[in-house]
């Protein structure tokens, strides 16, 4: 009588020995590595005259005691992406988690509808870039709420609007890869919120891609999300114990 | 022809077919293994100074193929860059067994789709899983029975099986299987 593990393993024994795999050889991957090699040559030496511009630029604003933000990762999104992506193409079906999944979905001034959902890309919370999957590509981090079109209108009802603020707040941010008018889910990155407006809260990208997520009103605890295994996932709950003064 | 390029070509072909077939089984997907196996060796040509002196250039090789295969995106962008470049290769259309087999793999999570593939098709050992993951030795064979028990049940013969479209003891069809692939 066969065990379950001597039934598997014949399986795979089977599959290795009928799936042929040759590829078009070593020559080849050689070949194509350099013409990847010299695109890369012209396209260093182009970044190194833009990064000349944009360096001496930069130092010229600093000078003036311009307060400016610099993304902390590589490379850099499109100028007006932020506008761009109110009305995008989104896909956000590959997220199955959260409370704001959603189909492809064309936005429109921020807003995209389908039978049961309203979408809106959330102007309140930061919209982030950074590289976030490591392709050496530019990701986006922005926040996209959902609300039924039965959504109870607060003239109408203040009593359950005043509940509705009062509970604990949830943000959906969304990891989207692509381009600012076309752009595709990798993963959400849940936020809850100690105040209702997320004032105190921070977010930020690092060099790494990791996103770090602090509320002022919680600073005993940061949280850092990565991307991993093709999925977004909290790589870091750091809890910080107050320190005795006296 | 230098020394290099001889000891990559080897390397090459005696490599090739282990990775591609592990990533085959892990997507589901021949042709996209093959693309992104190809990726991977190219990205081992460029760093083959430094690789070539490594202990285990293959555990690197079979490393970045799994990351690949992971990223979406970059799977649809490198399958379609790199058809541009060759001469279509044709695929010998997978049989009933292939995709009974790739379409339960599809049924379990990733870690235990990694897991069982880098066992059977690999043949790393749970040591070396453990190691390549960096989990416990328990948390892999854990994994591995889990993975098995699923695969056992998924691949258990059809007494019923007849027509395509007659359901197997799972209650799942062959044309249910097939749908469950092509959604991975």
């Amino acid at each position: 009588m066969s065990t379950e593990p001597d039934e598997v393993a014949s399986r795979f024994a089977e599959f290795r020995r009928t799936t042929a795999m040759s590829g078009p050889g070593g020559a080849a991957v050689r070949e194509r590595a350099e013409r990847h090699r010299r695109r890369t040559a012209v396209l260093a030496t182009a970044l190194a005259v833009f990064a000349l511009l944009v360096t001496s630029t930069t130092v010229l604003a600093q000078v003036r005691g311009v307060d400016r933000i610099t993304p902390a990762a590589e490379p850099s999104p499109p100028a007006g992406w932020e506008q761009t992506i109110r009305d995008a193409r989104i896909d956000l079906s590959p997220e199955k988690e959260g409370n704001c999944r959603g189909p492809v979905l064309r936005f429109r001034d921020g807003q995209a509808t389908t039978e049961s959902w309203t979408y809106t890309i959330e102007e309140d919370f930061p919209r982030l870039t950074g590289d976030i999957d490591r392709d050496g590509r530019v990701d986006y981090v922005v926040s996209i709420g959902c609300s039924t079109p039965q959504a109870v209108d607060c003239a109408e009802s203040e009593e359950i609007c005043a509940a509705r603020r009062a509970a604990p707040q949830a943000v959906q941010l969304f990891v989207l890869t692509g381009e600012p008018d076309d752009l595709t889910t990798i993963g959400g990155v849940r936020v809850m919120l100690s105040d209702t407006e997320g004032k105190g809260l921070r977010i930020t990208v690092d060099a790494d891609g990791l996103i770090r997520i602090e509320d002022e009103r919680l600073p005993e605890q940061v949280l850092t999300w990565g991307y991993r295994d093709g999925e977004m996932q909290v790589v870091k709950n750091e809890r910080f114990t107050a320190t005795p003064t006296s | 022809m230098t020394t290099a390029e001889r000891n990559f070509d080897d390397f090459y072909s005696r490599h090739f077919a282990g990775i591609g077939v592990q990533i085959a089984a892990y997507l589901g997907n021949r042709a996209e293994a093959e693309d992104i196996t190809q990726e991977a060796f190219e990205r081992a040509w460029r760093r083959w100074p430094r690789l070539s002196r490594y202990a285990d250039p293959e555990a690197w090789v079979r490393t970045v193929a799994y990351r690949l295969a992971v990223s979406r995106w970059r799977r649809a962008r490198v399958a379609f860059a790199y058809r541009r470049q060759q001469r279509a290769e044709p695929v010998p259309a997978p049989d009933a067994e292939w995709l009974d087999l790739v379409a339960a793999l599809a049924t379990l999570p990733l870690r235990q789709r990694r897991a069982v593939v880098l066992h059977y098709l690999g043949d790393l050992s749970v040591e070396e899983i453990a190691e390549r993951e960096g989990v416990a030795i328990g948390t892999v064979k854990s994994w591995l029975h889990r993975a098995r028990g699923r695969l056992a049940k998924h691949l258990a013969p059809d007494v019923h099986s007849g027509p395509d479209g007659h359901p197997g003891p799972d209650g799942s069809s062959r044309t249910d299987r097939e749908k469950a692939l092509h959604e991975h």
